[in-house]
């Protein structure tokens, strides 16, 4: 009587257990990347880490132009910076703040998904082994498709739009990131983010550059809107710098 | 006395198979909303204002509504919620499921929507904003979802209805298959007796749009007022160093 008990017991074990093994889904992730991250100007070892290098190989030509467009932009960021006009910051920028602004990672099965607090942008990386489709439109984010590698999470985005201040790429730019749950010199998890940038037509050779983020667990994202100020002057009855409320 | 031993071995085991079993219907949710989903055009509108019990605040509140003054969206603000949800017109929504959280990504304005199905209570205080605070739970296989602490600066609709910070908004998910093609049905009920004398129940039906992909929507109202802010002052979009320099030419 007694061993039956245990017999169904371990067979409820096993059943419950195999029923948690078969629910996964077939491009099971071997790491949840889920949560509220921020992102942080130290890296793991306690030292500052410079996230985009102050000489990047820029073909000769293109470090002409650069350092032409590079003087007529920081006299007047507001025109050349498409951030400063409330869009989206373009890929791989996003990526490397080191401003306090969070982000989310939300994994699901055969995706994962990035909301940036800033801004509300969100960017996909699809995991179900699609190719990216071809003729796209480049895009602020680009189009990013992924896999795993052990507990590395490798994604490659291409399609990424032009316009870029601080990191500039053509329409041939490849990043190839490997996103991974790392521990600093404390124990403690961080998110590291190594971005190998490929882009013949910008740069003589590819190079990598890395930002690291820290777990919020609890924080829950707060709103952030670029246009609040806007809408806030408007609601005030300060309408002198909303063009359509001049008319 | 063998037995005697192998009675607290068995009440263990028991207990890990409860224990598993408690996990992996924690784990399984009875239904995967996860995909992209477009709203189908009700027959009529549910918020036509003649057939609402408005109270004499928000008959005041509708008559003073002028879109280019309150109509947030026309300052690349957020629909919010429940107008990101109500709304008719085709833009996809993209739900992401997870055991502990939904979230809801709209393709207008990119307003992000955060469901919490993690038992959590509500933070205190608990400031008004454009999506809320919403907990969500399961009863069979419906997710029953609150959410509160709205900003009165959001509308119901475009015609302006109005709601105060004490609306309370409650909806019903579900999904079934007919004709081969998947529904969602979020049965949604607003109750604000600041507004409205009895709740308003509406019931929005969505479409799995299967293979669809989501646009980079939060951008295309920015875009435009960049586009036209830079033509106002006479001015060309900027112009990126690699657009000159991979055509050979100076920019």
């Amino acid at each position: 009587m007694r061993r039956r008990l245990i017999t169904t017991a371990l067979a409820a074990t096993l059943m419950f257990g195999l029923a948690t093994l078969t629910a996964a889904p077939a491009t099971a992730a071997s790491a949840d990347l889920s949560g509220v991250w921020m992102p942080t100007a130290i890296g793991p070892d306690g030292n500052r880490n410079r996230t985009w290098p102050a000489k990047p190989p820029l073909l000769p030509a293109v470090q002409a132009v650069y350092d032409a467009y590079r003087v007529r932009a920081d006299a007047k960021p507001e025109e050349y910076d498409n951030a400063r006009s409330c869009l989206p910051y373009i890929m791989p920028r996003p990526m490397l703040l080191v401003a306090q602004y969070p982000l989310e990672i939300v994994q699901t099965a055969e995706r994962v998904t990035l909301i940036f607090e800033l801004h509300n942008d969100a960017r996909r990386i699809y995991l179900d082994g699609r190719l990216p489709p071809t003729g796209l439109r480049p895009t602020w984010m680009g189009y990013s498709v992924g896999r795993w590698e052990g507990e590395t999470l490798v994604v490659r985005t291409t399609s990424v739009r032009d316009g870029t201040i601080d990191q500039p790429h053509g329409p041939k730019l490849t990043l190839t990131e490997r996103l991974r749950l790392i521990q600093d010199k404390d124990g403690k998890t961080m998110l590291e983010d190594e971005i190998a940038v490929d882009d013949p037509e910008t740069y003589s050779e590819p190079f990598k550059v890395r930002n690291y983020f820290r777990q919020r667990a609890g924080v829950e994202i707060g709103e952030y809107f670029c246009s609040e100020d806007l809408w806030q002057q408007n609601l005030s009855g300060n309408t002198s710098k909303i063009p359509w409320r001049n008319n | 006395m063998p037995n005697i031993r192998l009675r607290p071995i068995c009440a263990g085991l028991a207990l890990v198979a409860l224990w598993l079993a408690t996990v992996s219907v924690r784990a399984a949710a009875p239904v995967d909303f996860s995909g992209i989903w477009v709203p189908v055009a009700a027959a009529r509108d549910p918020l036509a204002p003649a057939t609402l019990r408005m109270t004499d605040r928000a008959k005041t509140a509708l008559a003073a509504f002028d879109p280019r003054r309150f109509d947030s969206t026309r300052f690349c603000m957020p629909y919010g919620t429940p107008r990101n949800t109500l709304s008719t017109a085709p833009y996809p929504i993209e739900i992401l499921q997870r055991p502990e959280r939904l979230t809801l990504i709209f393709d207008r304005l990119g307003d992000v929507r955060r469901i919490f199905l993690d038992g959590r209570a509500r933070p205190n205080p608990l400031w008004p904003t454009w999506f809320g605070h919403s907990l969500g739970h399961w009863e069979g296989k419906t997710l029953v979802i609150e959410t509160v602490a709205l900003t009165k600066e959001s509308i119901l609709n475009d015609g302006g209805l109005p709601h105060s910070e004490d609306m309370r908004v409650v909806e019903h998910l579900s999904q079934s298959t007919r004709d081969g093609t998947q529904w969602l049905s979020d049965e949604i009920t607003i109750t604000d007796p600041t507004m409205y004398e009895e709740p308003i129940k509406v019931t929005q039906r969505f479409r799995r749009a299967e293979g669809a992909q989501m646009s980079e929507g939060s951008v295309l109202c920015l875009v435009d007022q960049w586009r036209e802010d830079l033509e106002r002052r006479n001015q060309t979009l900027v112009e990126g160093p690699q657009s000159g320099a991979g055509k050979g030419a100076q920019p």
